[in-house]
């Protein structure tokens, strides 16, 4: 379960801590990282793999040889560059929805103070 | 004969897009409808018109021209397109959703609202917009002249006139059901090309490329090696400016702002990103199979660029009726796209600048008819604009367009999101440097100067964007924070995050 989840699921959710910081206050800080870090390296990553393809065409000719049958691997990479987005689009939607979920719950709960 | 039909199909057309406008003007009573199709457009249209919005005539014609002239090198001119839109989902979708109203300079001054920093928004978008514009307008005009063989002046006034038509009667409505209509035409008349093309090769895409390898030489499969080290740095410019610049589009981000919820915003990307890189894939087969049924000479022979390899192949797979269905979608994608930019040019001269920073005191019945004023009035400046421009150079201006909203739109966005310290110091002092910076660089780069230019790469975005985000960076971290900062960026958070 993720933490902004068990937070929800935890009775006695609004609660000050010695640090006057709130329970809520975690479990959203907490929800808002992971989002963050998942969608800045997904975004990271997918622009290297993008550029990746300009850079070892101008620098190397490695996409230059024969992968298989006709097809080189510049061919390759060229399916590759909508294929490997595909990917992680799909991986991004299923992590979204969970983050949906505990978002939500979150939303509804009277600490949601920044509304 | 060829012409005929062509001229049948396009009255079609135009008959069911006039009626589309007419359902839809029924719905353009308010703002809200008029400018983001009242927030109520389905995941599945709002994806399929932003596909549509990207999938203009020049990408069509252009990329499947270069596929079939020079194979793979083509081929990459359009293969970052699904990285771009991913960005776009990833990044922008959803927080543009839950900060935007209207425009994208809503969301770029959410976290800071100021009339000046908003005038700079309206002012990049304008300027994206404009060069954008004026691109899609020569360029049409002059595919139009190709295609049905009227003058290009006369072509230039028909597209403005249905184009200020759907964004005056129909407002966002109707030009998003009208880019779904033409998407749905573009795909079958592409789905059918595909299909008719690999009929000649047994149905398997190593069978075309075998054929055309064998016919052309390896280096039709081999990537582009440009030659010197400013040619390739200029190569993987390019590259960047075009992973890049369409996540800072505002024609195409307001489309964000049409549906219901971050999630349909998601949803919306998704399909968009799905459809584009089925399309694309596709495009690859066409250029191939241009290659190898139509042959490169008789290609340049019809125009040295390649433009009308599609035609051609239609020509070759399906006679006379092909030709004219393609030609007359052609003519719908460049109106649909035209349309789009320009109500996000009005949106921005009428909610940014009219009812934010000119007139707060304004009524909705007064922002309207400034909209809607401000709608023909674009119209009227690309149309003029594109007269007198159909000698200038169409890659120049398009590229400018998208280096400015890379370079301009996108530090400010990310950061305004993910930046707990940023402030107001670097979003203004970001906006100014994008958008000078990258106007600047192509002036004096060999695209405007030729062989005298003083600076090296005709594609600037290497440059621009790196120097965009490290001018917002630094003017951060000179400016000083406000006294609330920590809770207006609080409020950022929770408005981009929680789920209504």
């Amino acid at each position: 379960m993720s933490d902004a989840a068990s937070v929800v699921a935890a009775p006695g959710l609004v609660r000050s801590g010695p640090d006057g910081v709130t329970d809520w206050d975690r479990a959203f800080t907490a929800l808002t990282r992971r989002k963050a870090r998942f969608v800045l390296a997904a975004a990271v990553f997918v622009l290297v793999f993008s550029l990746g393809q300009p850079v070892l065409s101008v620098f190397t000719t490695t996409l230059d040889g024969i992968a298989f049958g006709p097809f080189t691997w510049g061919w390759v990479y060229a399916v590759l560059q909508f294929l490997v987005p595909l990917v992680v689009l799909h991986l991004y939607m299923w992590q979204a929805r969970k983050t949906d979920d505990a978002s939500r719950a979150l939303g509804n709960l009277p600490g949601a103070n920044g509304r | 004969m060829t012409l005929w039909i062509t001229s049948a199909f396009l009255g079609l057309l135009i008959v069911v897009s006039l009626i589309i406008t007419m359902v839809a003007s029924r719905r353009t009573g308010s703002t809200t409808s008029f400018y983001v199709a009242g927030n109520d457009v389905a995941p599945w249209q709002n994806g399929t018109a932003i596909a549509g919005d990207f999938l203009s005539a020049a990408a069509l014609l252009g990329i499947v021209g270069a596929t079939a002239l020079t194979g793979l090198s083509g081929f990459y001119l359009g293969i970052g397109t699904a990285t771009t839109f991913l960005l776009m989902a990833l990044l922008v979708a959803e927080p543009l959703r839950n900060l935007g109203k209207f425009t994208l300079a809503d969301m770029l001054v959410s976290r800071f609202e100021r009339k000046s920093l908003r005038a700079i928004a309206a002012l990049n978008t304008f300027a994206v917009s404009g060069f954008y514009m004026i691109a899609q307008f020569v360029g049409g005009g002059l595919v139009l002249k190709f295609l049905i063989g009227i003058d290009y002046d006369y072509c230039i006034i028909a597209l403005g006139v249905l184009m200020t038509i759907y964004v005056l009667v129909g407002g966002m409505v109707a030009i998003t059901w009208i880019q779904v209509f033409k998407m749905g035409l573009l795909l079958f008349g592409a789905l059918l090309m595909i299909i008719l093309t690999l009929g000649h090769f047994n149905y398997n895409p190593a069978t075309l490329l075998s054929a055309v390898t064998e016919h052309y030489g390896p280096a039709y499969s081999a990537p582009p090696h440009p030659p010197g080290l400013a040619g390739r740095l200029d190569y993987i410019s390019f590259g960047l400016g075009l992973a890049l610049g369409p996540v800072g589009m505002p024609h195409i981000l307001i489309r964000f702002l049409t549906v219901r919820n971050a999630q349909s915003a998601r949803r919306s990307a998704a399909i968009a990103i799905w459809l584009i890189s089925l399309f694309l894939l596709g495009v690859a087969i066409l250029g191939l199979g241009a290659a190898a049924l139509v042959g490169r000479d008789q290609i340049l022979a019809a125009n040295p660029a390649g433009t009308l390899a599609t035609l051609l192949l239609a020509a070759t797979l399906g006679g006379p009726v092909l030709v004219g269905f393609i030609a007359a979608v052609l003519f719908a994608t460049v109106v649909a796209v035209m349309a789009g930019v320009s109500i996000a040019a009005a949106g921005t001269f009428s909610h940014d600048l009219w009812a934010n920073v000119l007139r707060p005191s304004s009524t909705e019945r007064e922002r309207l008819i400034v909209a809607k004023s401000a709608a023909v009035a674009v119209c009227i400046f690309a149309l003029v604009t594109a007269l007198g421009a159909r000698s200038l150079n169409l890659a120049y201006i398009g590229v400018v367009g998208l280096t400015i909203a890379a370079s301009a739109n996108l530090p400010t966005m990310i950061f305004t999101i993910y930046w707990r310290r940023f402030n107001e110091t670097g979003a203004f002092v970001g906006m100014w440097s994008g958008l000078v910076v990258s106007v600047l660089l192509v002036l004096t780069g060999p695209t405007v100067m030729g062989p005298a230019a003083l600076f090296p790469l005709a594609n600037v975005g290497l440059v621009s964007i790196p120097v965009a985000f490290l001018a917002t960076a630094v003017g951060t971290l000179l400016g000083r924070d406000r006294p609330d900062a920590e809770a207006v960026y609080r409020d950022i958070v929770v408005r981009t995050n929680l789920t209504a």
